[in-house]
């Protein structure tokens, strides 16, 4: 059985890594341990991209960190924001750790008894780049006290 | 294009059916909104669930709501747990609306590629449900004041 999921998670990433390289990006791969990282260019931020394929759960999980931490001062108010924001996705959130202020994005897609293509592997890249886009600018500003869970609120509610 | 993610969505739909009649799970099923509403009574406390395809973007969301909310002046401790709670998991997150105190978990199963399978979707169930059982209570104890932040963390850091 360890083999067999290993075997689909092999499949898994190499269709992953063939989607990267027919739209040309940029990225490093580590074949042992199935990740790929990359940086994608966003509108005002860079992102940063980490795939897994992690055979025992068969899910490839992506992972964007973000490239600032949030002072201690802000991380009360700022798991006040990341709850606004995250009850507004639909897919995939925002995590933070609490104990040293690293944001993430975080997204999963399975491929459990399905291969999953190039199209979707697409999808959920794009997906995750509009999101992380969407949202990192605010959570910059978040951390530099600069925005409040109530001026967030007055700003999904525009939205 | 629309018709097609449709049919893909109604077979997905019929898939799930059959895997929660296999689990025995009584179901609300709405065959016209692809949408099935069940309560769940397991290990931990009793919720609501709600499992919508989304046909535009072509994946089943799962959401699970709770007999609770968080008062508002347990907001700012629940959404530090919350936090805790989701940096933990690999799949799937807990949602907070902060200015009604709603709660819910939410988790995805994407079905862009066609084909889910039974075995996929009751894995997809297992999960949310393990999950949900895991913290639930937990998050009970946080909106009743009590479990604290600090708490929370102990336990999410398995110091229990």
């Amino acid at each position: 059985m360890e083999n067999t999921n290993l075997i689909a998670a092999k499949k898994a990433f190499e269709t992953f890594c063939a989607m990267l390289d027919e739209r040309e990006w940029h990225y490093q791969k580590d074949e042992e341990k199935l990740t790929v990282d990359a940086v994608a260019r966003g509108d005002d931020l860079p992102i940063n991209l980490r795939v897994v394929v992690d055979p025992k759960c068969q899910l490839v999980l992506l992972y964007s960190p973000l490239d600032f931490t949030i002072p201690e001062e802000q991380i009360a108010e700022t798991a006040i924001v990341l709850c606004i924001i995250n009850d507004n996705l639909i897919d995939g959130n925002f995590d933070i750790d609490i104990t040293t202020g690293r944001l993430c994005y975080r997204m999963s897609m399975s491929y459990r008894e399905s291969l999953l293509s190039a199209e979707a592997y697409a999808y959920f890249i794009a997906y995750a780049i509009e999101v992380v886009d969407a949202y990192n600018d605010k959570l910059l500003m978040a951390a530099k006290g600069m925005l409040s869970p109530e001026e967030l609120l007055g700003n999904t509610e525009d939205e | 294009m629309e018709d097609e993610n449709r049919l893909i969505a109604e077979e997905t739909f019929d898939t799930l059916c059959g895997t929660l009649d296999e689990m025995n799970w009584n179901c609300d099923i709405d065959r016209e909104k692809l949408q099935i509403a069940t309560r769940i009574k397991s290990d931990g406390l009793p919720f609501n669930l709600r499992m919508v395809m989304d046909v535009e973007r072509e994946f089943m969301l799962l959401y699970a709501t709770f007999d609770f909310n968080i008062p508002v002046d347990k907001i700012a401790e629940c959404a530090l747990c919350l936090c805790m709670i989701n940096d933990n998991l690999v799949d799937g997150t807990f949602d907070l609306n902060v200015t009604s105190g709603r709660l819910r978990f939410r988790m995805s199963l994407s079905f862009r590629d066609g084909l889910v399978s039974a075995e996929s979707c009751g894995g997809f169930l297992a999960l949310a449900v393990h999950i949900i059982n895991e913290y639930s209570e937990k998050l009970q104890m946080a909106a009743a004041g009590q479990l604290s932040a600090a708490e929370m963390l102990r336990y999410t850091n398995d110091e229990y």
